[in-house]
């Protein structure tokens, strides 16, 4: 029995999933401000800087968004399948393998069921884990 | 009930319909960004990297990306990280300098587990290629077919009964009509 933790299944950078509303901050736009207000440890300045700055790695690296792929996918998924998968023994052994230890875990099959199961595996690995404690520079 | 522990998770699609979906580049900065959305400290290694590159004005290569991704996974003391790299096989296989993008990525991912990372894990499907299985399973803790799997064949027989139940047409045949085509698709389902 996997516990099931409050972590949002639409948290992280693209805007196709729903994220919390985040405060704008436009005036923070040097670099050397926004350092200034990290080193400095204010907990609302430091998370506003953080904000700014997060977006202009990101669009600086201007990475491709998964998450259109993940949305078409949980579309066209069958409700319940894969469901074998997420409560079988080799998907707990990946998931939970001892502190310490890398593993992999490799799936193969036909692309028409691979979908189904790479959305299982991603929203039980997220509903099996707690947040973070660290705070995030966004929130 | 387990106990929670904290974990971060980053995943990628490769999509051969998306010049930026099937390159390492498009694979690499997608996880670095959405990591560093998930903790402070892999958002310190992304940022230094940001200033190592004149503040966004010069463009990071492979290389480079590569090794930062290395950085934040090696970061000691850190929570388990995810990693969910979906449809392997449709990263190109033509040759681009100077691999094609398919073996660089799964040198990567064999590089990783030969670094025995603490507590990283990977998930990656794709299509039976040979080249994929030739690398994946020697380094695998578990490797699934799906095709072999009862689980897969039973939900292939609960799709296959629900369309013909549910769909606008068939749904008025006779019941012994219905369950011919049943037992036909599932005798020829075959994992398909």
């Amino acid at each position: 029995m996997v516990s099931k933790r409050p972590w949002r299944v639409g948290y992280g950078p693209f805007s196709n999933f729903p994220l919390d509303k985040p405060t704008s901050i436009d005036s923070v736009n040097n670099l050397e401000r926004a350092l200034f207000f990290i080193l400095l440890g204010e907990e609302s300045l430091r998370s506003l800087a953080g904000e700014k700055l997060q977006k202009d790695i990101q669009s600086w690296l201007s990475p491709p968004d998964p998450s259109k792929n993940y949305n078409m996918a949980c579309r066209l998924r069958h409700t319940g399948t894969a469901t074998w998968f997420v409560q079988g023994d080799t998907f707990s052994k990946w998931k939970d393998s001892r502190v310490g230890l890398s593993s992999l875990l490799w799936i193969h099959g036909k692309r028409q069921w691979l979908f189904s199961v790479s959305i299982c595996v991603r929203l039980m690995v997220l509903s099996g884990s707690g947040r973070r404690k660290e705070r995030p520079l966004v929130r | 009930m387990r106990k929670s522990r904290p974990a971060s998770l980053a995943f990628f699609y490769c999509d051969y319909s998306d010049d930026q979906k099937k390159e390492l580049c498009g694979l690499v900065s997608s996880l670095l960004v959405q990591l560093c959305y998930q903790s402070d400290s892999y958002f310190a290694i992304l940022f230094n990297f940001y200033l190592e590159h004149g503040g966004g004005s010069r463009q990071p290569g492979d290389y480079a990306l590569v090794k930062c991704l290395k950085e934040i996974l090696k970061l000691q003391g850190q929570s388990p990280i995810y990693l969910i790299i979906d449809a392997l096989d449709e990263c190109s296989v033509t040759v681009t300098s100077p691999l094609p993008t398919r073996n660089r990525i799964l040198m990567l991912v064999e590089e990783l587990m030969d670094s025995q990372i603490s507590d990283l894990h990977i998930c990656v499907t794709s299509r039976p290629e040979t080249d994929i299985k030739a690398t994946l399973v020697p380094l695998t803790f578990h490797s699934i077919s799906l095709h072999d799997e009862g689980g897969q064949i039973e939900d292939i027989e609960r799709y296959i009964e629900w369309f013909v139940n549910d769909d606008r047409i068939m749904r008025r045949w006779k019941v012994a009509n219905k369950q011919l085509v049943i037992d036909a698709l599932k005798k020829r389902a075959d994992g398909m």
